[in-house]
């Protein structure tokens, strides 16, 4: 049995907002989407699974409509969909009543359901939300039926507000495979078991990484499930470290040339450290100027060894400001003051 | 720093002259005019330089003062120092018209840029206004002045912005200033989006209001209909059908009526036939055969009464059954009986005319009912997606009145930065309550051990006076002898020399300092001086110092002038 896990579709969904390339990146979750069934297509996939957040928020009946044509496609492929916690099943939504492919099958309710597909012999576990936030554990103790079906769980979740979870839980639980959606981030908590898809796009700049979807197979209880990335959009951090020693034209100059050499489907957010002179916000401006950045964070700190600066300047200014800030309560503040203040009173 | 030679090519009566100090004392010694004073202010004017009082005259003007006569070219000399273990040399010309500075580095071999301030970096940035109330004692003027009130005033009270405060404070609002604009920009930009979203929602909002009115008035109708008030329906048809069936029942009556009273005729005429003419005797032939005739009327009649009375049954019943509510016959409940309708009363074309009208009218209300149905099942639909839409938008709100990231980090480094500036103020203010407390510990230190512990406490009133304590007893300068009064003065320079420039930046220079001083005392003051890291120029005309000094096994160097 051969099946697709996709999540955290966000179909609708806006990112990079004000950016340049904002229309085009609205396009990519439909881009991915529909990819992700043409690859279905081709590859007879048994079984869709959609862990949830298909939607960026309510669906609107066009995009129900269009997502149901996609699905109109396969119809030797089973799909099976849940509401995750931005795509919540709203009373008065079209969502909730929509009529959808004969081989679309939508679990609803907002407990724990299945749906049996006795042509792939293969019975899916699963709940939708109906509220934005479910903030309980929702998948333990579930009985699964014991035969010769193959048996899944389609879920959402993983944060405290979204139906907590460890993956441990599922261990010793009867499911062959476990289909998870919410966190954005591709991974296999367990292998080939309990996979988290992670968003099929990104869609913020901290979405870093690779994303798409997984693909696998369960032949006799044996799972094989493979990662496959969609390059419509990809988040990569870029850290510059900055001295005194570096000119600002010369870092923005490095940040350009690496940008330029990548490709074209990356987006940078890049995050300054270290240290830097008094142009640091000119060069974090300057720096978002460049194309294809996506954020420019500054996150210098103050890279002198404070302790030695304390005994050095002991009862100046300079080591009497370490002292009094670092009597204060920490925080990103009074880092950043700390940092700030020693760069002012270290100025030549 | 550390004067390793002083070098004078010409200040007032001193002409080339070389002296080579030592680290520690040097007592300058030489008798009355020998050039003590000359050289003191010598050393001041190269540390400061000398600057010509424009309008002034007389020996208030150093400048003037120590001019030299013979007019010669250069009015100075030279300094060579070590400070922080660097050599430097100093070379200055006083003259107005060729004045010059040079400082070099000379292990680097690198002249220093004096106008950039490399010299008052060297001296700690000490001013020379300060440095002739503290360190630098001319002669019998150990009572500081008037103005120095003031300095400690706005030193200590004031809380003056000294040079490296206000540049940290200045590179923080720079900082600040910059952080700001980068806030505002992201959050308008963000504003600005919320702006937007609130319009459009508005518009939503009026949009799902019209959607639901409209619904409103689709229900009406619909609800109208199923309570039977169908306004749709034929009011016109059922009125024509109405009084059309009235007419027929009259005629009916009438017709029924007449059946009857032919009848009755009938057997009122039989009667008549049967008596006039005995039926015994009457021949049989034409009474006979009216009589006959006479029956059928009345059987005509007879027929006729039942007959119309069946149809009038018939009617009653159908109007009965339209009051009961039954439908007007449609097309899809059968042909509506053409037969049953009179066909005597209206011409067949004006009938049927009449029936494909109401038909149509019918099968109209019907269509338009199932039409409305769908246009509300539409409604409903629109109405959902509008909805969605509007929870979509508020989710969209509620995101944008969320910041960005960037803009979090803008708002923190704005935070930052004022609390980096406030935390400069407050260090700033607690240096200097610290310093004065400092200067006065030390002052008494000083002033202690110069009166041998009969003084334990010297410090400043409000108006940065000095006074000392004697026991509880506030006691002035003006109240104590001249010679304790010149202690209490040099503990106060020496005490405020150390919060005003960096140790042994400067030198101290002590012009004839002691001469009102027991021998007790001289010495304690020798001993304290001998412990002094800074070098320190003594210039007397006696030889009571240098006596005490190797008394005390002092070490010093001894600068003969004249002679």
């Amino acid at each position: 049995m051969k099946f697709i896990h996709i999540a955290d579709v966000h179909l609708g969904a806006k990112p990079d907002k004000g950016k340049p390339w904002a229309a085009q990146r609205e396009k990519h979750s439909w881009q991915a989407f529909t990819d992700v069934v043409t690859r279905a297509k081709e590859e007879s996939a048994d079984l869709l699974l959609i862990a949830g957040n298909l939607y960026h928020r309510q669906p609107l009946l066009k995009e129900l409509k269009e997502v149901n044509r996609q699905f109109a496609r396969i119809p030797q492929t089973q799909v099976v969909i849940i509401a995750g916690s931005c795509d919540y099943l709203s009373a008065n939504s079209c969502y909730s009543s929509f009529p959808w492919e004969k081989n679309v099958h939508f679990l609803k309710e907002e407990k724990i359901d299945y749906v049996e597909l006795p042509k792939i012999q293969t019975r899916v576990y699963g709940l939708s939300y109906q509220h934005r936030e479910i903030p309980r554990s929702m998948y333990q103790g579930i009985e699964v039926k014991k035969d010769n079906f193959t048996n899944m769980l389609l879920a959402h979740g993983g944060d405290e507000k979204h139906i907590p979870f460890q993956a441990a839980d599922f261990r010793d639980m009867d499911f062959d495979y476990v289909a998870f959606g919410h966190l954005h981030k591709p991974m296999q908590l367990i292998d080939a078991k309990v996979v988290m898809a992670g968003a099929l796009q990104p869609t913020q700049s901290s979405d870093v990484g690779q994303h798409g979807y997984f693909m696998g197979e369960i032949k006799n209880h044996m799972n094989q499930v493979r990662f496959y990335p969609i390059h419509y959009c990809e988040y990569v951090p870029l850290k510059l470290k900055i001295s005194r020693e570096i000119a600002e034209d010369v870092l923005k100059k490095f940040a350009e040339d690496y940008i330029k050499k990548a490709p074209p489907y990356q987006l940078f957010c890049i995050t300054l450290t270290g240290t830097k002179g008094s142009k640091a916000h000119s060069l974090s401006r300057s720096l978002g100027k460049i194309g294809r950045v996506a954020q420019v964070l500054d996150q210098c700190q103050a890279d002198q060894d404070l302790e030695k600066l304390k005994v050095q300047y002991g009862q100046q200014i300079l080591g009497r400001y370490i002292d009094m800030l670092e009597r204060m309560p920490q925080d990103e503040i009074t880092k950043k003051a700390l940092y700030y203040g020693v760069e002012a009173l270290m100025v030549e | 720093m550390n004067i390793s030679e002083i070098r004078i090519k010409s200040f007032g009566k001193l002409h080339n002259i070389n002296i080579h100090p030592i680290q520690g004392i040097n007592v300058v010694y030489g008798e009355n005019e020998a050039g003590k004073s000359t050289l003191q202010h010598f050393i001041t004017g190269m540390l400061f330089g000398l600057e010509k009082q424009e309008g002034e005259t007389g020996r208030q003007d150093v400048y003037q003062h120590y001019e030299p006569w013979d007019h010669a070219p250069h009015y100075g000399g030279a300094l060579r120092f070590t400070m922080s273990g660097k050599p430097f040399l100093l070379e200055r010309n006083f003259r107005q018209e060729s004045q010059s500075v040079r400082l070099v580095n000379e292990k680097e071999n690198r002249e220093l840029n004096t106008e950039q301030g490399a010299l008052e970096k060297l001296f700690g940035s000490i001013r020379e206004e300060t440095y002739e109330n503290t360190y630098c004692i001319g002669q019998a003027s150990v009572e500081t002045k008037e103005e120095f009130a003031n300095i400690l005033q706005d030193f200590f009270v004031n809380a003056p912005l000294d040079e490296d405060f206000v540049a940290a404070y200045h590179h923080l609002e720079e900082g600040k200033q910059a952080a700001e604009s980068h806030y505002r920009e992201l959050s308008e930009k963000r504003k600005a989006e919320e702006e937007q979203i609130l319009a459009e929602k508005a518009r939503l909002e009026n949009d799902v209001k019209l959607l639901r009115s409209q619904q409103e008035e689709a229900y009406q109708t619909f609800r109208n209909q199923q309570e039977g008030a169908n306004p749709n329906r034929n009011e016109m048809a059922e009125y024509l059908r109405d009084t059309r069936q009235k007419k027929q029942k009259i005629g009916y009556y009438i017709k029924m009526a007449f059946s009857l009273l032919l009848a009755m005729l009938g057997i009122m005429a039989i009667y008549w036939n049967g008596s006039s003419h005995d039926l015994a005797n009457a021949p049989w032939s034409s009474w006979m055969a009216l009589e006959v005739f006479l029956v059928l009327v009345v059987a005509l009649g007879i027929f006729g009464v039942f007959f119309w009375q069946g149809k009038c049954e018939k009617l009653r019943k159908l109007t009965q059954g339209q009051a009961d509510g039954e439908p007007y016959p449609t097309a899809e409940n059968g042909e509506p009986s053409s037969k049953e309708l009179p066909q005597e009363t209206e011409s067949i074309p004006a009938q049927k005319a009449f029936l494909e009208n109401a038909l149509a009218k019918e099968q109209e209300s019907y269509e338009s009912q199932v039409q409305k149905k769908a246009v509300e099942g539409v409604f409903q639909v629109q109405l959902f997606d509008k909805q969605s839409m509007l929870m979509n938008l508020q989710e969209e709100l509620e995101e944008s009145r969320v910041p960005g990231e960037e803009e979090k980090e803008a708002d923190c480094q704005i935070k930052a930065y004022q609390l980096a500036q406030r935390t400069l103020e407050d260090v700033a203010r607690d240096i200097h309550r610290d310093a004065r407390q400092r200067l006065e510990k030390e002052m008494s230190k000083i002033f202690e051990e110069l009166t041998y512990g009969k003084y334990k406490k010297v410090g400043l009133d409000e108006r940065m006076r000095l006074v000392a304590w004697e026991e509880e007893r506030k006691v002035y300068p003006w109240q104590l002898s001249r010679g304790t009064m010149e202690q209490m003065y040099v503990a106060l320079r020496m005490g405020a020399g150390r919060i005003f420039s960096k140790e042994g930046a400067v030198p101290i220079l002590m012009d004839e300092v002691f001469a009102a001083f027991d021998d007790k005392r001289l010495e304690a003051a020798m001993q304290w001086l001998g412990r002094q890291k800074g070098q320190i120029f003594l210039f007397t005309c006696q030889k009571r110092e240098m006596e005490v000094l190797e008394k005390n096994k002092i070490p010093y160097g001894k600068i003969v002038l004249g002679g």
